[in-house]
């Protein structure tokens, strides 16, 4: 059940039409349920998984704050984290690890036997998973408390929007708001309306109709395609996932709004950052802030000497890579982030945390780290590191205006464009809602806008949310 | 309760959606107005009512030629009314059709309809085309040829998910959803340079992907799917209930297949007649405009051989 599908909005419009009608146990108990029939409409044998995680989890929470010996506690957080990373490692990476371990013995000269398993990765379980382990952590921390019960902890975690492809809601976020009645405000049906207009836009619209473009460029021998061929296909990969992810953030956004709940923002414009770090607090806020507490932070941060630091980081972003999937193409992009995080920081925070001196100035920055960006999204979009070496390759073809050039980069600047203008605006207002502090016919002419792209170009085959696949 | 909903409507964008919704079905008018200048196929899709009311006259013989665009380019009604000089004859071929698109059209464009009444119902096909198992469009079902109605058994129209339902309903409701792929081709035609070249290619490739996943299939050993004619012999009894035989015609393709043994039953059954036509004495590469497709001289070849069949089978009839 994706957000851009029928079935998606009419489930939802009868979630809705209940929701508002039952008290706030109701509501609870309906979302519950609704949790679980979401996710089971993509495999209900992985409903055990999601139920065992929660059970799991909600008992360490449980017990946590009625133990006090500290090898006592050390021993619920550690079982905590070890059942989700089992979890995790066993459906995501263990085929990896199995792969890497016979190449490594073939090339030993060994005939290794090692067994494979041909199972299917539940879909979100990078997200919950990294979710319900944040809910423990927090508690052994003595940053949050635990959930009163079961069922309003099991609430948490199912919440539906963001349930599969984030964001990553921390419990000091999100279980208060279940465990308290929950009105709907003024202006929260405009706020909600806006976040799915804008989300169904940039994944309908952009994303969707940007896949064939990438798809063809990364599908294509390297040495036939032309710098500005490649160029093009980089581009439009850039703006497919940023609306492909964004889009679906944006969506749950909204479809949380209209159930009086606030989901945190998990893209703040992220194509317009001017360093690394900048781009890191506004791409995949809630994934990022997870690494930086659960990770760089106990790694120790930025408090023990520049060397020190410098590795931290690149851990933090190598392992965020890995999160991604177990492929060498994202712990590459992984350490390619990694990589510009310390570069940049050798080079002085000062010059880019710090206003710039001139709007000049600012664009260029901007352009250069965006084109930094895309320089990493060729090792996220290839198939393999030799893939992304031969695209890279690509770049020094010749910037020549083949006729596919001309056709790519129309299709690119149609779709992409006016996401990009009405960004550059919100971004330079500073102001996430922009059109909701305009006067009511311009959201009349941008929705009006919205809806005539999402009916009359929609994709010719309906896409996924590529972050399902994490 | 009560306050909750109230809440919910005050807290409604109410002029922005009501504003919304006016401009959707201010632009669903236009374009129902304008459809027809949208498209020759579109303008003939408006015409068929109009055709069929025409030809169909209880008082005289008549034959209604139904298919798609190997039909329209395969047949020209004036060979067949030479040929078949007592009948009144009507040639419908919307573009991309078959066999849930003419179910639904003859259900409610012949069967349905008192005034109209055909003798015979000739139908075009290839490949599986009348076979349960084809292709559907909901979008184009819901939009041109069924009716929300149709909706009380969906599967009996092809529909087999919701996203097909969904589909359905809003082409149904929403004629700009409808329309999209004509609108879609046409603003692009004209704004994207190179637009009909790469999307040609791509459909090309996809077709190969396609054809090539099909043979890999087949290379494995895998066996073809069960062709099925459940719903086929459903329109055939409802026509015949109504005194309308129906012949089906294979018509030439370049590359050559097989009617379905299953289709060939129902023959067995004399539940309808099949005029094979796969192969017609004259025709060769040079009648084809590209794989499928007949150009004019190929028409004429084609458009007597069938008028000859067709004088015969009528004639065996009666």
């Amino acid at each position: 059940m994706i957000f851009n599908s029928f079935i998606f909005w009419g489930f939802f419009a009868l979630v809705l039409a209940l929701y508002w009608r039952l008290p706030h146990r109701g509501q609870n108990y309906l979302l519950l349920v609704a949790g679980y029939i979401f996710y089971g409409f993509w495999d209900w044998r992985y409903l055990g998984l999601l139920a065992f995680s929660t059970i799991v989890d909600f008992y360490v929470g449980h017990y946590l704050v009625r133990v006090d010996e500290e090898r006592k506690r050390k021993l619920l957080i550690t079982t905590s984290v070890i059942v989700n990373l089992t979890f995790l490692g066993f459906f995501k990476y263990f085929g990896f690890f199995v792969n890497e371990m016979a190449e490594l013995l073939t090339s030993l000269g060994f005939q290794p036997h090692l067994p494979v398993l041909h199972i299917v990765l539940p879909v979100g379980i990078s997200f919950y998973t990294f979710q319900s382990m944040a809910y423990t952590i927090d508690i052994y921390r003595g940053r949050a408390q635990p959930a009163r019960n079961l069922p309003e902890f099991a609430t948490y975690v199912a919440y539906f929007p963001p349930l599969v492809a984030g964001p990553i809601e921390r419990a000091s976020n999100l279980l208060p708001q279940i465990q308290n009645e929950r009105r709907l405000k003024q202006g929260d049906f405009a706020e909600g309306l806006y976040h799915i207009m804008i989300g169904l836009a940039k994944k309908v619209f952009i994303a969707d109709n940007l896949a064939p473009i990438a798809n063809r460029v990364f599908d294509m021998p390297a040495g036939d395609l032309t710098a500005t061929e490649m160029l093009i296909g980089v581009y439009a990969f850039a703006f497919q996932i940023y609306g492909d992810f964004s889009g679906y953030s944006s969506i749950a956004q909204g479809v949380s709004k209209w159930l009086g709940i606030n989901l945190s923002y998990n893209f703040r414009m992220p194509y317009f950052s001017r360093s690394p770090s900048e781009f890191w607090q506004r791409w995949h806020i809630s994934l990022s802030q997870w690494l930086r507490d659960y990770l760089y932070i106990p790694l120790g941060g930025n408090r023990r000497g520049p060397t020190r630091t410098h590795i931290n980081l690149m851990l933090t972003m190598l392992l965020g890579g890995l999160w991604h999937g177990a492929n060498w193409t994202f712990i590459a992009w992984g350490a390619w982030h990694g990589l510009l995080l310390i570069a940049y920081r050798v080079m002085g925070t000062d010059t880019f945390e710090k206003p710039a001196s001139s709007r000049t100035i600012a664009v260029l920055q901007a352009l250069a780290m965006f084109h930094l960006v895309c320089f990493g999204w060729i090792f996220f979009r290839a198939e393999s590191i030799h893939q992304a070496f031969e695209l890279i390759g690509a770049l020094g073809h010749g910037f020549v205006l083949t006729d596919f050039a001309i056709y790519a980069g129309s299709l690119l600047l149609f779709f992409a464009g006016p996401l990009f203008v009405y960004e550059w605006f919100a971004y330079r207002r500073n102001q996430m809602l922009l059109a909701l502090s305009q006067p009511a016919w311009q959201r009349v002419a941008l929705y009006g806008y919205v809806i005539a792209m999402v009916v009359v170009f929609p994709p010719l085959t309906q896409q996924v949310f590529i972050y399902f696949q994490f | 309760m009560t306050s909750r909903l109230g809440a919910l409507l005050r807290a409604t964008e109410t002029r922005v959606v009501f504003a919304l919704l006016a401009a959707i079905a201010l632009v669903d008018i236009g374009l129902r107005l304008a459809e027809p200048r949208l498209s020759g196929n579109l303008a003939h899709v408006a015409e068929i009512p109009k055709i069929i009311a025409a030809a169909g006259e209880p008082q005289r013989h008549s034959l209604l030629l139904l298919g798609n665009s190997l039909t329209n380019n395969g047949v020209a009604s004036p060979v067949l009314s030479q040929a078949l000089p007592d009948m009144s004859i009507a040639k419908v071929t919307p573009d991309g059709t078959g066999l849930w698109d003419w179910q639904c059209l003859l259900d409610h464009q012949v069967v349905e309809r008192r005034e109209v009444q055909f003798d015979t119902v000739v139908i075009g096909f290839a490949w599986h085309l009348l076979s349960d198992q084809t292709r559907n469009d909901p979008s184009r079902l819901g939009a041109l040829y069924c009716r929300m109605s149709d909706l009380a058994n969906p599967r009996a129209i092809g529909l087999e998910s919701s996203g097909d339902i969904g589909e359905f309903v809003a082409a149904n409701l929403l004629r700009t959803y409808a329309l999209r792929d004509t609108l879609r081709n046409r603003f692009f035609q004209r704004a994207v340079p190179n637009y009909v070249q790469f999307t040609q290619a791509s459909n090309a490739a996809r077709a190969g992907i396609a054809e090539h996943s099909q043979e890999a299939h087949r290379a494995e050993g895998a066996k073809e799917p069960e062709y099925t004619y459940r719903t086929l012999a459903g329109v055939v009894d409802r026509l015949k209930s109504k005194g309308t035989r129906v012949i089906v015609v294979a018509m030439p393709v370049q590359s050559s297949y097989q009617i379905d043994p299953q289709l060939l039953e129902l023959e067995t059954s004399r539940t309808l007649s099949v005029i094979d036509l796969r192969k017609v004495a004259g025709l060769d590469r040079s009648h084809y405009l590209d794989e499928m497709h007949l150009n004019a001289a190929g028409q004429q070849i084609l458009s007597k051989a069938l008028a000859a069949d067709l004088h015969l089978e009528l004639a065996s009839a009666t």
